[in-house]
Order: structure tokens, then C-alpha cells, then sequence
């Protein structure tokens, strides 16, 4: 696989914080024991098998069958059946999973950035040594991240329900407009908010730490040769925490192509959360509510290989950029 | 690039102070955005503390970001007495699975991580490739044949059906790898078996030690995510006893068959959920940074 | 060399964890011993373990262990089927009506037929049994029946100058205008568009019967000349605004619940169980509910449907069906079960006998058109019940279609009549596609 030979180059250079070539064998140690790597690999892989690769081949093999009726009222138990590829036809044609698809794509193009930047703004902001109170600042920003995503959602969605928000109690006190945050045309951005306010901190620490390790001799000469805080943001802290940025997004779009949580408990709230609302929670619907696991099977097979496809992609655009 | 922000950012700040002009305009936009997208962090929050203490009557009637009838007291008393005081059990289930789901899964995955950093042998790419795949491919399309498995082999429903798979964690055995590269020399290694002891002591003695604070990152990673996973329990418990809390609140929240009024609970019972969880973050905030600059690692 | 025992000890020690775990798990599944059989009872009703108890008291043969399940996400019903899948599912289980057909049609229920004799389906409103009957075959004993009528707040009516409620339709569009005038967040009722089972009562209601069987296929008429005359009702309150369509709105939602309390919602097409709801949401608002018979297409008529209502089913899988069936049988015709489930849970028995009883006490909640409290269930002992109306046997995914194509037309501003055609046709292309024949009944 291409990529355990990026990932393993990566692990060894980082000892030697120069060039990242590939690592000679010797680096690794020669062992006399033939078991024992695989001794201490036994936990994970047992676990792995179990939980892991057999729900995987399961899954796949689920997907590839159907429950059928033969004729009549259908108030006999079915009988399961080969179907073979057309789970998979019917779920590439299939537009309530596709439109779920495509929501959580706008989602994606407009929340992730959005976080990243604040993300971004605030590690900068952090980072340089002009303002007071960084540290408080630091903290509260990644105290969101502690709260558990089902509880964000729950406490979001207060502010979201007009009879308990106190936004919409502040705006109406002072006889403003007050907004629907539970309507058909605003929930994606009201679940948006909840994604950013979680996870905006965790990325701005990610940015943050990765900024913490940047040589000091880098800064120094900077400002020695007159280079202001901003011009220093610019030309050196984003370029040289780029592989941290590019972390951060892959685990930003994994994430939004999962989403989950956060739309089925504001679905208790709103109507406007559909069964197809997003691609998993129309494969929980279909697998889990309407226990049709084969066409779930499918679907959930087929987001899986879109968010590999994707994120390997993605990791090997990445390399290519910071190896050239 | 070396994983040792602390004392960097020591020497950093300490750098930083001089000469820094904190009052120019510039630096005032900066912290007015600081100021802003501080309020927007911490106001739900400041929601919950102060909403935890009211009644169900308050908690709709009242301004909700000012405290009206202090009613925290019959709040706790009723959130642990509600349905047989179910609240506690579901704070231990939860502090059981996170904790030693957590615990279990760094141990496996720092051994894992140690073998695929410290020796060669055949089929250590194929891990490796397993290990990046299985990171990428979403957990939570496995939840439903997970269940399904469980259940042919009697686990579902247990305390085990959540802990088991909540063991595995890709992104740690990664880690651990990067960790165990980066901060385990091997001359140490190889004096430490001139010496005469065996791998697994070497393992135990030496490389754990060093690998310490790299393990409590992994450890709050799967912590966090094991406190936040919600569709796995929600799949494979039946047992609202067996429940962690987050699901449990969540049944609370929507419930359209309990017919009463319980939102000063769920309210009270989230504030209480979450507490424990910002103060820990607090404490060991120090041990996300220094996890998390793998990130300048991976190029 | 020291090294090799300690290492090995060190490996098998976690291979011996790892086994133990594995073991200590699948011991904890089985669990029949001493010649007690054991059963599993779920429900979503609460108090249900004292009933258990009760059981358990008079039947040492057997031990019924009950769980109160949540209700909530949809997940009941999924759960139960799963888990019979999964090959643990409960022995026995609380069914709403609705899912009897989709049960059935996924082999998830036993036919307890052989257990039960005829002298105690007589016990029970012939209206429930038939629910649970299918040919030869009887899947359930009903529990509780859900028949409708109108909760409404009878003092924010009074304040809006309604004198009584409204007996038809036409009156109850006319009451509708009249309490929106009271202010912009008076409502008469909250319409939510995915609220399908509600709906779907409606259209009962006129006779408009969706699903119904004929020889060996399903007839289905959703787009019928009734159905598009209900919709159209709707239509032309959704239109003027007269009613809430906010999706924060929808029943059982916090919004709603909240309303009901401040009285800004001032009614509710609700069924008999919906009492319990009122009561629950609208504390506040004590003594000034009232409960009459819903409104009425034809003057005269006491029209009526089925929203929800519960049987208990043997669940497919079962090791134990016929302990199960007596268990089934014991807790619908026990008399200490029977009050329990009355008092304590608010049933509106199937049993008969215990109806009567059901009907005696007033309840001084709902004194907003009789002084000292209305006697609930009575309003519904008399209504009539359109006769044919079978529940599809794939009522997930019908109400899929319905919730999309309604929400749809609520978000576009189209008319719920012109989203008919196309619900009908999702539904038989999905009966279909599983093998189950259905055509169109217009």
C-alpha cells in the first residue's frame, strides 16, 4: 500500500529533524526473535479482526443480498435473497442518497473553513507574544471540545427552541427581528454552529502546538531582519504548519461526512431533520429503523469507500505538494 | 521535527515579551476578536451552570442567562431519585467505559505501536497499511454488523459490548508508532539487551516510561471518544441500566411516551455530565499539546 | 537465560485476559435454571416492572423480567428487530397497532392463536382484536386503544369568543381564524408535516381509507376524491397561517410542549391517550382543558379513528411461547395488572370489563366545560370507527414518503393535495419492489 511507505518514512524522520528521506533499514532494530514483534502486535490485531475487519466483510456480504416476498399480502416471513450488485446500482441512483450527500458537501465547503479559519486566527493570535491573557483565551477556546457531542447538541438546540433561547428572548426584549434557527432553510447552519463552537478549539490547538514547535532561530532572524508579527504569520508560522493545517482538514471531512449526532438530536426538535437527511442518518434509517440491513449495508459500504477514496487522495495530494 | 514544546515554548514567551506593544490599534482588533469568540465559547456554558439551578417554570419564563428561583438543591435531589436514581448508574457506566476502554485501548496500542517502531519483520507494511485504512474508513458504518456479530456471540447488551470495540484505535497505534520513533533511541535498546534483558522487559522497563506522556495523549484521545460515542450504545445496549450518560440524557431529551416535564433535569444531569470533563481538559491540557504536535510530524 | 519464562508468562497472561474476557461475555446470555422459565418483557409504558412483579409473585414457574425502553429516536420498534435478528430479542413486547402488518410481514411475531382461546378474545373491543387478527392467525391481545377526539384549552376558546367546540370542520376553520386573533402566536393546533400517524388518523376519520386488502393484493388509495378533500382542508388553514407549521412546533416537541403550557397552542386532535400528554406538558394550565368529539365531516355523525394503541405480541425467536402467551393473557385479564395499567399508566383498556371501570372517575384536570372535571374516556366509549382501514405492511417507509413530500411541500409553499399522487406511488413501488402485490385503487 502506497501509503504505509509515506507514513513510514514520516515515523523514523522524526528523529532527525533535517531531511525526510527514507529511513535505512538499520534505523529499525534487527531482532533475533522472530515472534516477538508479532507477540506484542496480538492485542490489536485480535482486536482488530474482531471489530474491524469481520464487521467489515460482514457488512460487504449483507449488501449483497435482499428480503424478498413471493407475491400476496406479504404476511409471511421473507426469504432472503442473492440480489447481487443492485443494492449498489440502486443506491448509485438513488437520489434521497445523493441529495443527503450533497447537503453534507455545502455543509462541508462552507463550515469547514469557516472553523479552520477561526481555528486559525486564534492559534495565530495565541502564538505571538502581543497580547494579554493568552493562556485564559487558550483554555476557553478548547473547553467546547470537552463537552460531549450529544450534550452540545442538546444545549445548542435550547438555544435553537424560541421558547427557551435566550437569544430569542435578548432580540425580542429589544424588539428586534428574532430568526428561526429550526427552519427547513437555516438547520444545516444552526447544526454547523454546533460543529464549529466543538471542534474550532481542538483545531486552534492542533495549530497551536504545531506553531509551539517552529524553531526559535527562525522568529529571531525574522526580527532581526525587521519582519513585523503579521509578515512572521505569514511567511513563516502558516507555511511551516502545514502538515498540522492538513491534519486538521482531513479530520474535519472525515468528520462531516459522518455526521450524525448532532442532526439526530436536533431531529427531536425540528421536523426539518429528515430520515435522508445526511448519508448516515439515511443508512441509519434504513438499516436500523426500517431494518432493511442489506440496502443499508450498501450504503454505508458505499460512503465508506467515497470517505477512503477521499481521504487517501487527499493524504497523497498532500505528501506530493510537501515533497516537491 | 522533535515533539518538545515545553521547553520551547518557554524559551518562546520568554522571547516574546520583549518588546511586545500590546496597545497598538492592530493588536486591539485582535483582542477584541479574542473577546468575542471567547463569549461565543463560554456563553452556553455559562447557559448551563446557570440554568442547572432552576426550576421547569424558570427555565422557560425567565431570562435565560440570569438565575431565577435558586432551585439547584431539589434539582440534584430529583435528577438522583428520577427513575430509581438511573442518573448515577449511567455517570459510573460512563467513567467505567471511558476509563477502562480508554486504559485497555492504550496499552494495545502502545505495544502495537512499539512493534511496528522497533522491529522489522514481514508483514509489518500490510499492519501498517491496515492501521492508516482502518483510521480513514468511518467506525460508524461498522456499528450496525458490529451489533449484529455481538449479538451471535451473547455480548450484546453487556458491559463488554461497548468496552470491546472501544479497545480499538488506529490513530493511537499510529501515535504510539510516531511516539516510540521520535523519543526511544535505539542505542538504548541495544545496550539495555547486551545487558542480557528480554524484549518484554525492555518494553516494560525502558520504553514505557519514556512513552509516558505520549500514552496519557492517546489515552484522553480514545477517553474523549469513547464519552462521546453515541451510536454504538445506542445500537448494542437495551438496557437503560447498562446506558453511558450521554445516551441516556439523550433518551431523556426525547421521550414521546414519558409524558412529563423533565428539562430542569436533563439540563441539571448535562451540567453535571460535562463538569467533571472541563476540569480534567484544564488540568491536562499541557498533554494535548504535546499530542498533538504529531501534526508538524507527519510531513 | 531469565528472559524467556518472563516473556512468555507476560504473553499468555494477556492471551489469558483476552479468553477469560471473551468467556465471562457469553456466559452472561443464558440463564434458565432450576426449571423457572425466564421471559423478557419490553415496553415503553413505565411502571410496567410492578406489574412484573405481580406476575412473578403468583407464577413461580416463570419470572418475568420487564425493561422500560425508551421511546424516543424512532428506536423502539427498530430495536425489537434487530434484535431478533441479532438473535436476543425479548420474549415478549409491547406492538403498537400500527406495526402490527410490518412485523408480521417480517416474520418478527408469533401467531399465540393456539394459546388463546376464544372465550377471552371475547374479553376484548373486537375493534383491537381485529387488529391483531390476520386470517386464522392472531399476533397479539390488545392493550389499550387510541381513539379520537378533540383536547382543547376551553378558556383560551372562551377568551377568543368561542362559546363551544366547534362540532364540524367548517366550524372548526372558522374557530381557527378566531383564535389566531387572539395574537400572532395563537394557534389552534400545531400541523406538522412529518407527523404522519396523526395525519393518516385524519384521513381515516373521513373514511378516506388509505390501505386495504382485497383477496391476495393491497388496494392502495392514498390519492382518493376523501383524501384530497382532507388535504385540501389543510391546505387552505396551512394557507392562511392559521395553523403552526414551525418545525419546533411539531407534537412532543419542546416548543410544543411549551405552548400547550402557556396556552398560545389552544387545542388538540389527539387520541385518548393523549390525556396523560395534556396533563404532563400543561400543568400549568389546570382545570381549563376540556375533551370533546372530534369534529365531524357529516352533520350527526360521531366519526372517529384509531391514533397509536398498543397490543402485547410473543415475539418471534422465543424459546418459551407458550409461557409467553400466558404471560400475554395474565397481564391483559388480571385484574391487578389491569389497575395498574389504568391508574398508574393511563390505559384506555381493551379489555372490556375494566373500560367500564375506566369510565367512572372525573378528573378535575379537565374542568374547562364541567365543573369538577370531565370524565375523559367517556367522551370516546361511543364513537364510530370507519370500517376497512388496514395498516401497510411496510409502514416505515411510508412514512418516509409521506414526511418528505409533506415537509417538502410545507418548505415550498406547495399544496399537501398536489404531494398525494406522488406518496401513492412510492408506496406500491416500494410494496413491489419487495415482492409484496399492491395496486392503485383509483
Amino acid at each position: 500500500m502506497e501509503i504505509s511507505t509515506v507514513a513510514g518514512e514520516s515515523s523514523t524522520s522524526a528523529t532527525q529533524t533535517t531531511i525526510r528521506i527514507r529511513p535505512p533499514r538499520s534505523r529499525l532494530l534487527a531482532i533475533w526473535n522472530g515472534a516477538t514483534p508479532y507477540l506484542f502486535l496480538i492485542p490489536f490485531l485480535v482486536i482488530f479482526l474482531a471489530f474491524f475487519f469481520a464487521p467489515f466483510v460482514y457488512d460487504i456480504l449483507q449488501s449483497f443480498y435482499i428480503l424478498k416476498h413471493f407475491g400476496g399480502l406479504g404476511l409471511t416471513p421473507p426469504k432472503v435473497v442473492w440480489n447481487g450488485l443492485a443494492n449498489y446500482q440502486q443506491v448509485l441512483t438513488d437520489a434521497n442518497f445523493w441529495r443527503g450527500f450533497g447537503r453534507v458537501l455545502i455543509f462541508g465547503i462552507i463550515q469547514i473553513p469557516v472553523m479552520m479559519g477561526i481555528a486559525m486566527i486564534l492559534a495565530l493570535l495565541i502564538d505571538a507574544p502581543l497580547l494579554p491573557f493568552r493562556r485564559f483565551f487558550r483554555l476557553a477556546a478548547f473547553v467546547p471540545y470537552a463537552v460531549p457531542g450529544v450534550v452540545a447538541a442538546i444545549l445548542w438546540g435550547y438555544f435553537y427552541t424560541p421558547s427557551l433561547s435566550p437569544i430569542v428572548q435578548a432580540l425580542s426584549a429589544v424588539h428586534l427581528p428574532v430568526p428561526n434557527f429550526l427552519s427547513n432553510s437555516t438547520i444545516l447552519w444552526s447544526i454547523g454552529n454546533i460543529s464549529t463552537w466543538e471542534y474550532a478549539g481542538f483545531n486552534m490547538l492542533i495549530f497551536y502546538s504545531a506553531m509551539q514547535a517552529i524553531p526559535q532561530e527562525l522568529y529571531e532572524a525574522a526580527r532581526l531582519d525587521g519582519l513585523s508579527e503579521i509578515a512572521i504569520a505569514r511567511y513563516i508560522k502558516i507555511p511551516m504548519i502545514r502538515p498540522a493545517f492538513m491534519l486538521g482538514l482531513l479530520f474535519s471531512m472525515i468528520g462531516t461526512l459522518q455526521l450524525f449526532n448532532e442532526p439526530e438530536i436536533l431531529h427531536g426538535i425540528s421536523g426539518a431533520i429528515t430520515p435522508t437527511y445526511t448519508p448516515i442518518i439515511y443508512a441509519y434509517n434504513i438499516a436500523i429503523i426500517q431494518s432493511n440491513f442489506y440496502y443499508g449495508g450498501a450504503i454505508a459500504a458505499i460512503l465508506g469507500i467515497i470517505t477512503f477514496i477521499f481521504s487517501y487522495f487527499f493524504v497523497l495530494l498532500t505528501q506530493r505538494q510537501t515533497g516537491a | 521535527m522533535a515533539t518538545v514544546p515545553a521547553r520551547q515554548s518557554r524559551a518562546h514567551q520568554a522571547s516574546g515579551l520583549i518588546g511586545a506593544n500590546t496597545w497598538a490599534p492592530k493588536n486591539l482588533l485582535g483582542l477584541l476578536f479574542l473577546v468575542i469568540i471567547t463569549i461565543y465559547f463560554l456563553t452556553p456554558l455559562y447557559w448551563l451552570a446557570i440554568n442547572a439551578t432552576k426550576n421547569n417554570t424558570d427555565l422557560f419564563s425567565s431570562f435565560g442567562l440570569w438565575i431565577a428561583h435558586f432551585n439547584i438543591a431539589q434539582n440534584l435531589a430529583d435528577l438522583f431519585s428520577h427513575q430509581d436514581g438511573i442518573y448515577l448508574r449511567w455517570i459510573e457506566n460512563t467513567v467505567l467505559y471511558a476509563v477502562f476502554g480508554g486504559l485497555a485501548s492504550t496499552f494495545v496500542s502502545v505495544m502495537a505501536g512499539y512493534a511496528l517502531s522497533k522491529y522489522v519483520f514481514r508483514g509489518r507494511r500490510l499492519v501498517f497499511g491496515l492501521v492508516l485504512g482502518a483510521a480513514l474508513v468511518p467506525q460508524i458504518t461498522l456499528a450496525l454488523p458490529i451489533y449484529l456479530l455481538e449479538s451471535k456471540y451473547g455480548i450484546a447488551n453487556t458491559y463488554w459490548a461497548v468496552l470491546l470495540p472501544s479497545i480499538l484505535n488506529p490513530l493511537g497505534v499510529y501515535l504510539a508508532q510516531v511516539y516510540a520513533s521520535s523519543s526511544i533511541p535505539n542505542e538504548l535498546i541495544s545496550a539495555a539487551r547486551v545487558d542480557g534483558a528480554s524484549e518484554f522487559r525492555i518494553f516494560w522497563s525502558i520504553a514505557l516510561p519514556i512513552l509516558m506522556p505520549g500514552m496519557v495523549t492517546i489515552f484522553l484521545f480514545q477517553f474523549v471518544a469513547i464519552w462521546n460515542n453515541f451510536l454504538l450504545p445506542l445500537l448494542v445496549l437495551s438496557d437503560p441500566k447498562l446506558f453511558p450518560v450521554n445516551l441516556g440524557l439523550a433518551t431523556w431529551n426525547f421521550d414521546p411516551a414519558a409524558h412529563e416535564l423533565i428539562y430542569n433535569l436533563i439540563v441539571t444531569g448535562s451540567f453535571l455530565a460535562v463538569l467533571p470533563l472541563i476540569v480534567m481538559f484544564l488540568f491536562l491540557q499541557r498533554f494535548w499539546r504535546s499530542g498533538l504536535t504529531f501534526g508538524s510530524v507527519t510531513g | 537465560m531469565a528472559s524467556r519464562p518472563l516473556r512468555a508468562t507476560a504473553l499468555v497472561s494477556v492471551l489469558l485476559i483476552f479468553t477469560s474476557l471473551l468467556a465471562a461475555c457469553g456466559s452472561s446470555s443464558s440463564g434458565s435454571g432450576g426449571g423457572v422459565v425466564n421471559l423478557t418483557f419490553w415496553s415503553f409504558n413505565q411502571q410496567i416492572t410492578d406489574q412484573a412483579d405481580a406476575f412473578n409473585k403468583t407464577h413461580p414457574n416463570i419470572h418475568v423480567t420487564a425493561l422500560k425502553e425508551p421511546s424516543g429516536f424512532g428506536q423502539y420498534y427498530p430495536k425489537v428487530l434487530s434484535a431478533i435478528k441479532a438473535g436476543n430479542a425479548p420474549d415478549v413486547a409491547l406492538i403498537e397497532y400500527q406495526y402490527v402488518p410490518t412485523f408480521v410481514s417480517r416474520g418478527a411475531l408469533v401467531d399465540i392463536s393456539q394459546y388463546i382461546p376464544q372465550s377471552v378474545r371475547q374479553q376484548f373491543d373486537p375493534a383491537a382484536i381485529g387488529l391483531e387478527t390476520f386470517g386464522n392467525s392472531l399476533y397479539g391481545l390488545p392493550q389499550d386503544t387510541g381513539p379520537e377526539g378533540l383536547f382543547y384549552n376551553a378558556k383560551v376558546f372562551a377568551q377568543a369568543g368561542i362559546t363551544a367546540p366547534p362540532t364540524s370542520w367548517t366550524e372548526y376553520a372558522a374557530d381557527a381564524v378566531k383564535i389566531h386573533a387572539l395574537g400572532p402566536n395563537y394557534y389552534i393546533t400545531s400541523f406538522s408535516p412529518t407527523n404522519t400517524g396523526w395525519f393518516q388518523a385524519l384521513m381515516w376519520q373521513a373514511g378516506a381509507i388509505w390501505f386495504t386488502t382485497s383477496g391476495n393484493s393491497w388496494v392502495v388509495n392514498i390519492n382518493s376524491a376523501q383524501a384530497q378533500q382532507v388535504a385540501g382542508f389543510w391546505d387552505n388553514l396551512i394557507k392562511q397561517g392559521l395553523v403552526d407549521t414551525a418545525t419546533a412546533d411539531g407534537d412532543f416537541q419542546s416548543g410544543w410542549n411549551n405552548a400547550l403550557d402557556k396556552g398560545t397552542i389552544a387545542s388538540w386532535i389527539s387520541a385518548v391517550w393523549g390525556q396523560g400528554v395534556v396533563k404532563g406538558d400543561a400543568a400549568d394550565q389546570k382545570g381549563n382543558w376540556a375533551v370533546a368529539p372530534m369534529p365531524q365531516w357529516t352533520a350527526g355523525n360521531n366519526d372517529s379513528a384509531f391514533w397509536g394503541g398498543s397490543g402485547i405480541s410473543v415475539i418471534a425467536g422465543t424459546k418459551h411461547a407458550k409461557e409467553a402467551a400466558e404471560f400475554v393473557q395474565w397481564y391483559l385479564t388480571d385484574s391487578t395488572s389491569l389497575n395498574i395499567g389504568v391508574q398508574q399508566i393511563g390505559w384506555y383498556p381493551s379489555n372490556l370489563a375494566a373500560r367500564q371501570q375506566a369510565l367512572t372517575t372525573p378528573d378535575p384536570y379537565f374542568a374547562g366545560s364541567t365543573p369538577g372535571g370531565q370524565i375523559v374516556d367517556k367522551t370516546f366509549a361511543s364513537v364510530n370507527i370507519p370500517s376497512g382501514w388496514a395498516f401497510p405492511p411496510d409502514l416505515d417507509a411510508v412514512t418516509n414518503f409521506e414526511g418528505n413530500d409533506f415537509n417538502t411541500a410545507i418548505t415550498n409553499n406547495l399544496t399537501l393535495v398536489s404531494q398525494l399522487p406522488n406518496i401513492q406511488n412510492q408506496v406500491i413501488t416500494d410494496l413491489q419492489s419487495q415482492g409484496i402485490t399492491a395496486k392503485a385503487g383509483n
